[in-house]
């Protein structure tokens, strides 16, 4: 029987030619659910300036720190129109980064939680304005006066009063991308803009963690930054842009201030290197609506780095913005 | 079997099995390879894998077939080599000692299947073999059962068994590949510190998720895979009071976001895509060295079931579920979260990252090294352990290989860790130790005849 010899290639043949696919069809399943991020954030007000405590971190794990850290925040007193704080055992202080008064490391096991205190002069661009902040943060939609008074539970200190909340949401808070999915490349502009893609080439500068860039921002802006709830967006044009003055009362102007004609450059601009030739940073703090930014002109080209959004957040930002500032250079360009 | 339908036979299983078949078959592949690689100047690698290789025919348009697919040419040349082996190599042995070779044989390939079955079901968590012998140890599990197989084949077929066990050891490499092209499943897991993962994406194709959130314990889920919303149509939602439907033009395999303005023709109805429109871009390629990875969007229009009226075109995509999460339809007095994201599959265990650390050579931002401490929980198995993942030393559990693959660069604070679910992943070790061993033996074979006749 010769032919038995053949058995095995033509059984795996047949085996092959069965054939085989990947499931493509709709499936219905039951998931657990998906892992979610929580936020316990305290605006307390003391004298000339609002001060913020937060902590973020898996929902789970924040929760059951909760107690702990709301007994930190029922033993904050003021001295000297100054809030301060005493540590409670296994809490370690830190040096806070930018914009940071302090921050707190606490919790059963590594890495931490950490709770950040940030000052803010004034009303720190009030309540409602600071509370969908933190919910955009977290991936929450925002919410009128009303909706955020009923969400805020007030937690007496030693002689005044916090306003507490607390947010659960799907998104990590400090730029990370939602749940455990992965973050996307940022992609290169499009081949039709390839001047663009040539002026971007040719700057560097620091990028500081929590600023996402929008790889397509509008025209005329060589890069465009959400900076934590605050735009920043960095642009050139040709020729002197109108000239200094002019540009800081645009700016007040948007602020919601009034424009200082002569004065402005004067009482609202102090010098900044920038670019590897000379600057002006411009602070334009309005009541709802704060830019701060730096201008540089010269007769062949103008250029803008302005940061702008609610007053909280820019000043939150503030440190970080003239950080950016002056790192930003142009390749080959000599100081 | 008459005489010259016995000769046809025979005829064809010659020619199946004839040297000819397998230059042609090999020349087949060699210019498969190169239409494949110049593919992937405009396509991305796993189209190119899926139009070229992992198929039965390349086709026009994905519908005529011009060339045979990598599978078939595969498939042609396992049956050439089988065919030609079982025509040309004859059993040489007779009585005890063919009693005594079946014997090994058979016991070479129980340990052959035992290494290949049981070995990848290998838990590193319990770290039995220390990581620097790791590869070591899998080379030796190849190798000991190829050794005791050639002694079977030595018995069997005397000067000839190097050749058979090597070609029986190539005929397991491609079985391997065959096997993983339909069975393995390769997906990212993203952690980021203090959170518990129990899912991997497959960055390579998407799905739309409708997820009904309303059970506080669990959610229900339907989900549409990407290849059904590249088809368009309507699709049947089993279990939902509604269908989806894509207009053929309206998904995008690759896709960004921009604004969109007043006056630009808007197919979205509903949610996000009243601000922002979809743009099509061109399919990442695989001889993009960026290695970007697609993100797919599609305009979808809910119907209900019932009166087909329209519930609403909503634009789905992946960026945005990445950057804002899922977008709310409502239907039947009830909200259905709707997102296209990556691909999903859920585990039996949940990954939980203490730290992510990234070594950098001091005073430098050179690399030196990156980690991962991980707990790995399993409730099935009642197992709770901490771990580590680092660089080239992956964690092999449950059949599932969970590699250092990225980090969150933004914030470093979060692990992307590469799991790769594949149960024949010891079979490349088991077919190379047979080729090794079948090449080495066929050396030695040759070698000692040669010595044997050169003595006096």
């Amino acid at each position: 029987m010769r032919l038995m010899r053949f058995a095995p290639g033509l059984a795996v043949l047949l085996a092959l030619s069965a054939g085989c696919g990947r499931n493509d069809e709709v499936r219905r399943y039951q998931a657990p659910k998906d892992p979610m991020w929580r936020m316990i954030g305290a605006i307390a007000p003391a004298k000339d300036a609002t001060w913020f405590f937060k902590v973020t971190g898996s929902n789970d794990r924040v929760g059951a720190h909760k107690n702990e850290a709301l007994d930190f925040l029922r033993g904050l007193r003021v001295e000297d129109g100054e809030v301060r704080w005493t540590l409670p055992a296994g809490w370690r202080e830190e040096k806070g980064g930018p914009a940071r008064i302090a921050s707190f490391l606490f919790g059963d096991r590594d890495p931490k939680l950490e709770m950040t205190v940030v000052r803010l002069p004034g009303d720190g661009g009030g309540l409602t304005s600071n509370v969908n902040r933190w919910r955009d943060q977290i991936g929450l939609e925002k919410i009128g006066d009303a909706e955020v008074a009923a969400s805020i539970q007030k937690l007496a200190a030693n002689g005044f009063e916090l306003q507490v909340v607390d947010l659960v949401g799907p998104t990590r808070p400090a730029g990370g991308p939602r749940g455990g999915m992965a973050r996307p490349a940022p992609e290169p502009p499009r081949s039709s803009e390839p001047s663009l893609d040539g002026v971007r080439s040719m700057f560097t500068f620091e990028r500081p963690p929590g600023w996402r860039e929008n790889p397509q921002p509008e025209k005329q802006r060589v890069f465009e930054f959400d900076a934590e709830g605050a735009l920043v967006t960095f642009t050139i044009m040709g020729g002197e842009g109108g000239g200094l003055a002019a540009n800081i009362d645009r700016w007040r102007t948007q602020a919601g201030l009034e424009p200082l004609g002569e004065q402005a450059v004067a009482r609202s601009a102090t010098p900044i290197r920038f670019v590897g030739a000379e600057g002006w940073l411009v602070e334009a703090i309005g009541k709802d609506r704060a830019i701060l930014g730096v201008i540089s002109l010269n007769s062949q080209f103008s250029m803008f780095l302005k940061m702008d959004g609610p007053p909280s957040a820019v000043v939150a930002q503030r440190d970080t913005f003239t950080r950016v500032a002056q790192s930003l250079q142009m390749r080959g360009r000599n100081e | 079997m008459n005489s010259p339908e016995r000769n046809l036979v025979q005829q064809a299983l010659a020619f199946l099995g004839s040297l000819w078949l397998t230059v042609i078959l090999l020349g087949l592949s060699i210019i498969l390879v190169f239409i494949g690689t110049l593919a992937q100047v405009g396509s991305g690698i796993w189209t190119v894998m899926d139009q070229f290789f992992r198929c039965w025919f390349v086709k026009i348009g994905g519908v005529i077939p011009v060339y045979p697919g990598g599978r078939l040419l595969g498939a042609a040349l396992l049956v050439n080599l089988l065919i030609s082996h079982s025509a040309r190599i004859k059993v040489q042995a007779r009585g005890p000692r063919l009693l005594v070779g079946l014997a090994i044989l058979a016991v070479g390939t129980a340990l052959t299947w035992f290494v290949i079955s049981h070995v990848s079901d290998y838990d590193s968590t319990q770290r039995t073999i220390d990581p620097s012998l790791r590869i070591l140890v899998q080379i030796i599990q190849g190798l000991g059962p190829a050794a005791v197989l050639f002694v079977g084949c030595w018995l069997l077929f005397r000067r000839k068994a190097g050749i058979v066990l090597l070609h029986a050891g190539v005929v397991i490499l491609m079985l391997s590949e065959l096997y993983t092209s339909v069975q393995a499943e390769e997906g990212q897991m993203t952690v980021f510190e203090g959170q518990r993962i129990n899912y991997v994406e497959d960055n390579r194709s998407a799905e739309l998720a409708i997820i009904d959130a309303s059970d506080p314990e669990k959610d229900d889920v339907v989900v549409v895979p990407q290849k059904k919303l590249e088809k368009g149509g309507s699709i049947r939602l089993e279990g939902l009071p509604f269908d989806v439907e894509v207009a053929p033009d309206q998904f995008y395999k690759n896709a960004d976001l921009a604004p969109a303005r007043g006056g630009d023709a808007n197919p979205a109805t509903q949610g996000a895509g009243l601000r922002i429109k979809a743009q099509n871009r061109a399919e990442n390629s695989g001889v993009d060295t960026s290695s970007r990875v697609d993100l797919p969007a599609a305009y979808v229009t809910f119907k209900d079931r019932g009166s087909n009226a329209s519930l609403g075109t909503w634009l789905t995509s992946v960026r945005y579920t990445i950057e804002k999460g899922a977008q709310t339809l409502r239907a039947g007095g009830k909200d259905y979260r709707i997102a296209l994201r990556f691909k999903r599959t859920y585990k039996p265990y949940g990954v939980y990252l203490y730290q992510f650390k990234f070594d950098r050579y001091t005073g430098t931002d050179t690399p030196k090294d990156y980690s991962s401490n991980v707990r790995i929980d399993d409730p099935e198995r009642n197992i709770v352990r901490d771990v580590r993942i680092w660089m080239n030393n992956p964690l092999r559990y449950r059949r599932d290989t969970l590699y250092q693959s990225s980090f969150d660069a933004e914030t470093e604070k979060g692990t992307v860790l590469q799991v790769v679910t594949n149960g024949g992943w010891m079979a490349p070790y088991a077919g190379l130790g047979q080729v090794f061993v079948g090449l080495v033996g066929q050396f030695l074979l040759h070698l000692f005849g040669f010595l044997r006749k050169q003595l006096p």
